[in-house]
């Protein structure tokens, strides 16, 4: 049995860019994530790398943590980073008054990483600027924050860990800890796409599982708790505001609406759940406390074209009897042999998206330290994957003579490796055609990431390219995308119907909590399409002719 | 907010590429949002058949190309393709805006990468700044000459064009063509008003409607025109503005509602049907011999402006005294002028006329009546280079004649 | 400004056939439709039952009717043979397409005493029992034994042969069919794009003299190669799909045949253009770019439906009325406040089971799965009718020139059950029927 310095469970934004972290100082580094790459709580936040506003006041360092990480991610993966500029729409006086103290404090933070500070605009100013506002709005602020693609985040850090040897083991999951006398010294993990069981015998195991850390800790005997708290969001079919825009929700909290990539995100509840964070999901009365919120400053909200909704679970660090929003978002690097006795387990508790390359930091320091090796952090310096050098639309649209909007999405999810792609479809100009028709998703860049981003289902196709997440959900790509991954990765025709069916079913469960205005016709379309034409509901009995 | 944050949200938006949408253009792109990507429209949109460039068709513009609103630009090899037929919009099951959504997107690569706006359709702009009409006009001489022999061929008089002034009731607006090309259409717009007893007038200084700048992408200059064209008319206490053009009528009366100036804008044919009655039009209306006459259904009045007028027309046709109506199978099809098309891509708009033709061949007519004179314009250079024997008269020209032809 | 005896609302199968059959009564009639509805974005064929009730296939279309309509009383199946026989009816109304179709260049073959099995661009299978003609060649019970061979194109986006060759002997041998081999093959012709090519580009090319010749003789390279029995071929053309079957048989000795795809399928576009056509020859007039947003009514009779054309409204005055408006795609239900509501008249609604919606919220009508076993119970709800194809609220006529026809009816689930296109044409037959009585 080959034996690892570090096993990181967990492929999310956090387990990624520790196995990358260790693989760069030299670990023999595996990660096991038991779905996709950023298929949990990364997957299902709003992308927003915030400087740290919010913690200036209660707490400055993590702020400042914040604020530099948002210059580490824009240096490391600058192709996938936006900047969305942002109107806060304030609706009552109390609200106002509230925020007037916070925006004097805030700023000093700002002019590090070039952005704005908060901007005073009158209702007037702030209707000229974002006509989509509501009369009503008394006072509005401007800011601006920086976003990131959170999925390719993920799938890069996972690359990059790759590049420096570290082994990436997706739809793996960890079904037991091996453990001996108060020491781990490996994991049995069951392969979930062929029910294969093996066990690998690791050194350092890193639990980076968000959510997930208390049941993998129980697999040690070891107790752990964490707020978990759900967040839900509302996807809509494309950017309803060219702002950002933030407001009061109904019950005083804040909710936001951003737009990002080619749709908008409004998001987001909160609430404290006790089952498994795999029972979670959206609710319908979510899906109206979010928008009944933000109709308040943007009335046409409601009309807007709701795609889908989805949800993930926070891993927030226990602190109770204050609300959500006043809990940390410091995360907690656990040391299990301090605190309860077992050896070479090391959890992180906490954390948000913008950290994640610091906590991969500082849970390399300690395995550094545990394994007694000094090697310095570099993961801030070198660029991930595509992140090294810019790229010209024009030029890769005319040298692989794709039209400027496919070179150009393309572009923005690849960066520099989007020669690499088009120039593998030179001799096969038939994988230029485009397979989600939504998203300018090209049957080429489909088979680049099955064969190289670990792209073995049409869900982790969907995450790395934005395959399947427009307007039409799924309707007009998910059989031609199957055929694609049953051809490169040899699938039987059976399973490849299967896998159709589990990709439709993922974005039925973005449906069924809420189905309106136009995605009704789409639902009718899709239901045609695949159940009367394609019969992928029918079942073949008795075997007459 | 001053100077400093006006600069500072300014750049963060150059730079994030952010274009603030006025509220009627977020109406128009929040209609595009019904797309279902079905891909239907592709089996009605002439251009998908005809071009041999890849062009990825209605489908394409609503659904990849409307949401990418940072990048509007890279639309700009698929945008000035379009005719603006609206055929896509009329059989999509979901009625999305698609020809409103190419105006916008022509409007957004204007502003944010005016070199890719095609070459051709710039000197058109630039005629408009200097002549204010989309085609440069004759000399005073050559104009004189063209309209004598015009007139002349088809027996109308020519008469004085009587002022807008204060107490008419009708502003006239004959538009570029039948200001600078097909002379008769202006004069037997006048001529028909006057049969009617309309108390009209014509807007002294008008210029283009605005349709061709709007379709080059230069909104503000289109709105600013049009502004200033109904406040001039208001200010003479003018409400109704009457048109012989079908992209007139639809343009101005797209800017009537979108500026809010409470002027009624129609076609000639719907005004007459409305306010004169096809009996008394069919009474006046009775000279000329016997003629097969079919309709020529312009884009622009058909679905751009609503399909009763279309269905007023015929209404008329089939109520003039000799005019044996035939229905064309195919008239509502475009003829390949529209979108500017014929200006910058005069190979796919032949194409799109070269269908037109069939239809116009098959339908047995002897004559073929369009109420738009570009739509006429371009169909008798077609008819012309075929050698067709068929005949192509301008709605507005055919009604004169037989209101004034001596031939009973 | 229209005065009529029937007016139809809504172009789809169900209001073509309602037209149709009104006009063959002697009636005046004017179809209004604002735009493509679902028969549009069907796969052309006319399937009249396919599964049963607890989702198996049915070899027998007739005897899934009778087994259907045990199961849902409300079915509309069950609601149009309260007089007579469910498959006389059906029988009659599907002779009244298939004789229109096929007048206007669009044949069909099978019968309504058995299904048969297509296979499909995606690589899998329909269920139908009628099919034109140009797919007879490709079904399932013809295919033992068979060397197929399906053909694909470079550049063409959205079908690939060697998938479909697999799925088509995966399916095959579920159905006890052994193909006896089952190639796929893309083949690469310089006249065709090179990439993004879509189905009805294909078509279009195929209709086309010169393009037909150099595919043919591709196609028998190709034939003689593998010793191909059968060709599967994604389209056959736009216009000349038969002239292309048979230059097609002719140059390869081999069963030519044409795949049924999802939409927008080019067989669809067919069977909607022949039946337009076949229409008009009656004398119906079809009125594009209307939008039916309101009516008139006095007591139980409707007097006018509001259209409108450009945002200007016009009466339109007719002695009978037939909505068939479809469901979502086709607009007749609409969503407001997350209920489903019928679009013009407001009529009350009623699930599958005949129960009547008192307020269910959207998401209550659906299943977590999303191609649940007994179906989702949205895709059940429409209007009540009666024989006559009258809406009717708790057995009451609502209007009684008033006439139903299509998926817009209540008390089946045509996804579920394979059912679309049979009951649009039975219950549109029906509908044209009672309208021209009523109003004759």
């Amino acid at each position: 049995m080959e034996e690892y310095d570090v096993i990181v469970i967990g492929g999310g934004s956090t387990g990624t860019s520790v196995a990358r972290d260790c693989a760069m100082r030299g670990f023999k580094t595996i990660l096991f994530e038991r779905g996709d790459l950023a298929s949990g709580a990364t997957g299902a936040c709003a992308g927003m790398i915030s400087g740290g506003t919010k913690y200036v006041l209660q707490e400055p360092e993590f702020s400042a943590m914040c604020t530099m990480e948002v210059i580490n991610l824009s240096r490391i993966a600058g192709h996938i980073v936006f900047r969305t500029p942002i109107i806060t729409a304030i609706l009552t006086e109390e609200e106002l008054k509230l925020r007037a103290s916070f925006a004097e404090k805030y700023g000093a933070l700002t002019e590090k990483r070039q952005a704005s500070p908060i901007l005073v605009l009158s209702p007037q100013e702030a209707r000229s600027l974002e006509p989509k506002l509501s009369s009503k709005i008394i006072l509005a602020a401007y800011f601006d924050e920086m976003f990131i693609d959170p999925f390719r985040l993920t799938v890069l850090t996972a690359l990059s860990a790759k590049r420096h040897g570290a082994e990436i083991r997706t739809y793996t999951e960890v079904i037991d800890i091996l453990h001996k006398d108060g020491e781990v010294y490996g994991v049995k993990v069951r392969d979930r796409l062929n029910g294969k069981e093996e066990e690998v015998k690791g050194k350092i195991i890193v639990n980076a599982t968000g959510a997930w850390v208390p049941e993998i800790s129980r697999m040690v005997g070891v107790k752990q708790t964490l707020r978990l708290n759900k967040g839900t969001h509302v996807i809509f079919d494309r950017r309803i505001t060219r702002f950002g825009i933030i407001c009061q929700a109904l019950d005083g909290r804040t909710v936001y609406l951003f737009p990002h990539e080619t749709g908008s995100i409004l998001g987001t509840t909160a609430i404290d759940i006790f089952t498994s964070p795999d029972e979670a999901e959206a609710t319908y009365d979510e899906v109206e406390y979010l928008i009944s919120s933000m109709e308040m400053a943007v009335p046409s909200v409601r009309k807007a074209r709701v795609v889908r909704v989805m949800c993930g679970v926070r891993p927030l660090i226990a602190q109770w009897w204050v609300p959500e929003g006043d809990v940390t978002r410091n995360f907690k690097v656990i040391d299990h042999e301090e605190r309860d006795g077992v050896k070479g387990l090391v959890s992180v508790e906490g954390g948000k998206l913008v950290v994640c390359r610091a906590m991969a930091e500082k849970i390399t320091d300690l395995v550094c330290e545990k394994l007694g090796r000094e090697a310095p952090c570099r993961t801030h310096l070198e660029p991930l994957p595509g992140a090294d050098g810019k790229i010209s639309v024009e030029e890769l649209a005319s040298k692989y003579r794709v039209s400027p909007q496919v070179a150009g999405r393309l572009a923005s999810r690849q960066g520099t490796l989007a020669h690499a792609i088009l120039s593998e479809a030179r001799d096969e100009r038939d994988f230029l055609s485009s397979v989600c028709l939504c998203e300018s998703v090209t049957e080429a860049e489909l088979r680049y990431v099955i064969r190289n981003e670990w792209g073995v289902t049409l869900d982790a196709l969907r995450r790395r390219t934005r395959m399947g997440m427009g307007p039409c959900q799924g309707f007009s790509c998910g059989f031609k995308a199957m055929s694609v991954l049953a051809e490169e990765r040899g699938i039987k025709v059976d399973e490849a119907f299967k896998e159709l069916e589990n990709f439709l079913a993922e974005r039925w469960k973005g449906h069924f909590v809420i189905l309106r205005g136009a995605q009704l016709s789409e639902y009718e379309m899709t239901q045609a399409a695949y159940a009367c034409v394609g019969s992928i509901d029918v079942k073949i009995g008795g075997g007459d002719k | 907010m001053g100077k400093k944050e006006i600069d500072h949200i300014s750049r963060i938006l150059a730079e994030e590429k952010i274009v603030v949408f006025s509220p009627y253009e977020d109406e128009i792109y929040s209609e595009i949002e019904k797309c279902q990507n079905c891909s239907l429209c592709l089996a009605f949109c002439p251009v998908f058949e005809v071009t041999d460039k890849f062009y990825p068709g209605p489908r394409g513009i609503a659904d990849e190309l409307s949401r990418d609103v940072r990048e509007f630009w890279r639309a700009s090899n698929i945008v000035y393709m379009c005719t603006l037929c609206g055929q896509c919009q009329e059989k999509c099951p979901v009625n999305a805006p698609i020809p409103e959504v190419v105006v916008l997107l022509r409007s957004k690569i204007f502003v944010q990468r005016p070199d890719l706006v095609p070459e051709e359709l710039k000197t058109l702009l630039e005629n408009v700044s200097k002549y204010g009409y989309i085609f440069e006009p004759m000399s005073n001489e050559e104009r004189g000459e063209s309209l004598k022999g015009r007139l002349e061929m088809i027996g109308l008089p020519l008469t004085k064009d009587p002022p807008l002034e204060k107490g008419s009731k009708i502003a006239y607006f004959p538009g570029c063509q039948a200001e600078t090309r097909l002379l008769d259409v202006k004069e037997a717009g006048k001529l028909v008003l006057e049969a009617f007893n309309v108390n009209y007038g014509i807007p002294e200084g008008w210029k283009c409607c605005g349709l061709p700048i709007r379709l080059i992408g230069d909104s503000a200059m289109a709105d600013e025109l049009q502004r200033g064209f109904f406040e001039k008319i208001k200010e003479l206490g003018v409400r109704e503005v009457v048109t012989t053009c079908a992209g007139c009528a639809s343009e101005l009366r797209a800017a009537a509602k979108h500026l809010g100036s409470g002027i009624h804008v129609r076609h000639l044919i719907e005004f007459l049907f409305e306010e004169v009655g096809v009996d008394v039009i069919s009474r006046k209306a009775c000279n000329g011999g016997n003629v097969k006459v079919a309709l020529h259904e312009p884009c622009h009045l058909g679905r751009h402006v609503g399909r009763y007028v279309v269905a007023y027309a015929e209404r008329i046709l089939k109520a003039l005294p000799n005019v044996n109506y035939a229905g064309m199978k195919g008239a509502d099809e475009c003829c390949g002028a529209g979108g500017l098309l014929k200006f910058h891509d005069p190979t796919v708009s032949a194409a799109i006329r070269s269908r037109k033709l069939d239809v116009i061949s098959k339908s047995g007519a002897g004559l073929v009546v369009a109420p738009c004179p570009l739509c006429t314009v371009n169909i008798s250079e077609g008819v012309a280079r075929r050698k067709l024997s068929v005949g192509i008269d301008d709605f507005t020209v055919f009604l004169a004649k037989r209101i004034y032809s001596k031939e009973v | 400004m229209i005065e009529t005896d029937v007016l139809v609302i809504g172009g789809g199968v169900a209001g073509l056939l309602a037209a149709a059959k009104a006009a063959d009564e002697g009636v005046e009639v004017v179809i209004v439709d604002r735009g493509s509805g679902a028969s549009y974005q069907s796969s052309g064929v006319i399937d009249v039952m396919g599964c049963l009730p607890e989702g198996e296939i049915t070899l027998s279309p007739l005897e899934g009717v009778t087994q259907t309509i045990e199961c849902l009383p409300q079915h509309p199946y069950s609601v149009i043979s309260s007089e007579r026989s469910v498959a006389d009816v059906i029988k009659e109304a599907t002779k009244c397409l298939l004789d229109m179709a096929s007048t206007h260049e669009v044949r069909f073959d099978g019968n309504i005493e058995k299904n048969v099995i297509l296979l499909n661009t995606i690589g899998s299978f329909k269920i139908t029992c009628f099919y034109q003609s140009t797919m007879s060649g490709g079904t399932l019970n013809k295919l033992d034994g068979a060397s197929l061979l399906v053909v694909g194109f470079n550049g063409l986006a959205g079908f690939n042969p060697r998938f479909c060759a697999s799925g088509f002997k995966h399916f095959a041998s579920k159905f006890n069919v052994e193909l006896r081999k089952a190639d796929g093959v893309k083949l690469s012709l310089p006249a065709l794009r090179d990439f993004n090519l879509t189905f009805i580009e294909l078509a279009r090319m195929i209709d086309k003299d010169e393009f037909r010749e150099i595919l043919a003789k591709k196609l028998r390279d190709e034939t003689v190669k593998g010793n191909t029995s059968h060709i599967a071929l994604p389209t056959l053309g736009l216009r000349k799909h038969y002239e292309s079957m048979r230059i097609l048989r002719e140059e390869t000795e081999a069963e030519v045949f044409e795949l049924v795809s999802p939409p927008p399928s080019v067989p669809a576009q067919r069977l909607m253009r022949a039946l337009e056509e076949g229409v008009a020859e009656k004398g119906v007039r079809i009125l594009r770019g209307y939008k039916a947003v309101g009516f008139k009514s006095e007591g139980r009779r409707v007097m006018s439906v509001i259209l409108d054309s450009g945002g200007k409204h016009f009466p339109a005055k007719a002695g009978a009325y037939i909505l068939a408006t479809g469901k979502f795609i086709g607009g007749g239900l609409v969503e407001e406040e997350d209920k489903v509501k019928e679009a013009v008249f407001n009529l009350p609604l009623y699930d599958e089971r005949g129960k009547a919606l008192r307020g269910q919220k959207i998401p209550r009508l659906l299943a977590r799965s999303p191609f649940p076993q007994g179906g989702h119970p949205l895709m059940g709800c429409g209007v009540k009718v009666n024989a006559q194809m009258k809406p009717v609220v708790e057995g009451e006529v609502v209007y009684e020139n008033l006439f139903v026809a299509g998926s817009l009816i209540s008390g089946y689930s045509y996804v579920r059950e394979k059912s679309g296109m049979g009951v649009a044409t039975a219950t549109g037959y029906v509908a044209g029927i009672s309208a021209a009585i009523y109003v004759g």
